[in-house]
């Protein structure tokens, strides 16, 4: 039998090289939902990870790291937050 | 960066009110969830145990970023310093509110939460408070043992009378609910008011009334481990009846604890108050049968659900029956059979439950009719039990049968509504064998 592809759609799914599961410990939604700010998830709101390894959405760890009183520290473990460069 | 704010907040709150602890409860206005009024239950083995100490907390508009401003409302009207870190005026000095140094891992991050800002106060009410002075942690000065004996054994005293007593006398003297929630002049409720203290009337506040019934059941609850706390008191400290607390080296300026020990008299005030609590139950089926006579919404309501009810429980082997008292829908009688190889086994088991023409803002209290030696009933009768949605009748009536089902449940202080059983229950093999037989012993009576 012979078939002939007239037309196809293509679906696909995406998340965060993340756990499904865990939450961005600052606003408490999930990695692949957005920050509060936001509304579409994805490149436009992305993900920050330090070295000590804690993840949050980007927007949400700036509007902190800004902040005088955050001394530059992770929320989560209170280290210094630094970039983690790979990935 | 208010809509961070909310959303957060939101979240937040749904998750403490989806949690099943015991030890604090929030209330808040939908309109303005901001504004927080928090009931912390003084935590068991220490000298706040199981009084009830409210809080305000304000969240600001850059939450997370910035940690909410807490204030203490249990202070006997900006009277009463209730430790070293909760001051006369209202503040809670804590380094994860921002009201204390501490050092970098105690401070505010967004990370914190409610929840934990919660468990810190919570931390706060210590088994020795004294030693969370600064600078007194150590134990190293001639009279420190005998200050942190004295220190608790006040704490202790005005626990009972400024931390449970006073609020429900309170509970009391605030117009029903039913009238009015709106402010009166000239009839007070402040959580803080001290009847013997000169007289002060305040308006009544909508939060503040929001705690009145929870407060009442657990009163009901807490009600024997009161009674036996005044009674060691009466006791253990009979030297010290009347005389004036001691002051702490720490204490001053309008920030200290002040007063009297009386033991005697906090007793006479206990035992009011479970009359009234107890009248103000059975003067609900009688305020009910007004409202059956008038057709009342909730009248017709509630003989509805029980119809319904009714219908839903008799397809369950162990509830018997499940009835009107008198035909009146605002009292309920539950019979219930003990399971096969259970420890209420072969025990019929009855329990009347009063319904306050007010639910849910009141809910409802259940009795057990029959002598029942059990770690969930105390001496006056009251069943404890958890309803897992305290708006329906149904799920008071699950969670009631629930509890009866439950042979093994895990020890929690602030379940125990019978000491003398729970000690046994939990106790060694032989006390849980005593437990066993006393329970036996009351199914048969019954």
């Amino acid at each position: 039998m012979k078939v002939t592809i007239k037309e196809w759609n293509a679906v696909a799914t995406w998340h965060w090289n993340i756990p499904e599961d865990e939450v961005c410990g600052i606003c408490r939604v999930q990695f692949d939902g957005t920050c509060p700010t936001c509304k579409f998830p994805g490149d436009d709101c992305a993900l920050v990870q330090g070295r000590c390894n804690h993840a949050f959405h980007m927007h949400c760890l700036m509007t902190w790291i800004d902040l005088e009183s955050s001394k530059g520290l992770c929320p989560m473990c209170r280290q210094k937050f630094e970039w983690k460069d790979k990935e | 960066m208010s809509d961070q704010c909310t959303l957060r907040l939101v979240r937040e709150l749904r998750q403490v009110e989806r949690s099943e602890q015991l030890a604090f409860t929030v209330r808040y206005e939908e309109s303005n969830i901001r504004d927080i009024q928090a009931l912390i239950i003084g935590p068991p083995g220490t000298p706040y145990e199981l009084g009830f100490y409210e809080f305000s907390i304000k969240i600001p508009s850059d939450y997370p970023a910035t940690p909410p401003a807490v204030r203490i409302r249990t202070t006997n009207k900006g009277r009463t310093r209730f430790g070293p870190n909760l001051y006369a005026n209202g503040k809670v000095c804590l380094s994860i509110l921002g009201t204390w140094h501490g050092s970098r891992g105690e401070q505010w991050s967004p990370a914190q939460g409610l929840e934990s800002v919660m468990l810190s106060i919570q931390s706060l009410l210590s088994s020795n408070p004294y030693t969370l002075e600064p600078g007194f942690d150590e134990n190293d000065r001639a009279n420190d043992t005998e200050n942190m004996e004295i220190y608790k054994s006040k704490i202790c005293h005005e626990n009972l009378r400024l931390a449970v007593i006073t609020p429900l006398e309170q509970a009391f003297q605030a117009p029903s609910l039913t009238r009015e929630l709106a402010p009166r002049v000239g009839q007070e409720s402040s959580a803080e008011e001290d009847s013997e203290l000169e007289f002060e009337p305040e308006p009544a506040l909508l939060n503040q009334s929001k705690f009145y019934d929870f407060c009442k059941r657990r009163f009901l609850w807490y009600l024997e481990f009161y009674q036996n706390a005044i009674e060691r008191g009466i006791a253990d400290e009979a030297w010290r009846q009347g005389t004036s607390f001691i002051q702490m080296p720490f204490e001053g300026h309008g920030n200290a604890m002040t007063g009297k020990w009386n033991y005697l008299d906090l007793q006479t005030r206990l035992l009011a108050l479970r009359d009234q609590l107890m009248e103000e139950t059975h003067r609900w089926p009688v305020e009910g049968l007004v409202l059956v006579k008038e057709d009342a919404g909730i009248a017709v309501k509630l003989r509805g659900q029980h119809e319904q009810i009714a219908a839903e429980t008799s397809a369950y082997p162990q509830v018997l029956d499940l009835s009107l008292v008198d035909e009146n829908p605002f009292v309920w009688r539950l019979t219930y059979v003990g399971r096969n190889e259970s420890k209420l086994e072969g025990g019929i088991i009855k329990i009347k439950i009063y319904i306050s023409p007010r639910h849910p803002e009141e809910q409802p209290r259940a009795f057990v009719e029959s002598p029942l030696y059990h770690i969930r009933v105390s001496k006056l009768g009251v069943l404890m039990y958890l309803p897992s949605h305290a708006e329906e009748i149904g799920q008071h009536i699950e969670g009631i049968i629930n509890t009866l089902e439950d042979d093994n449940p895990p020890y929690n202080p602030l379940m125990t509504v019978n000491p003398e059983a729970s000690a046994l229950c939990w106790g060694s093999e032989l006390d849980r064998r005593l437990y066993r037989r006393k329970l036996r012993a009351s199914l048969e009576e019954s």
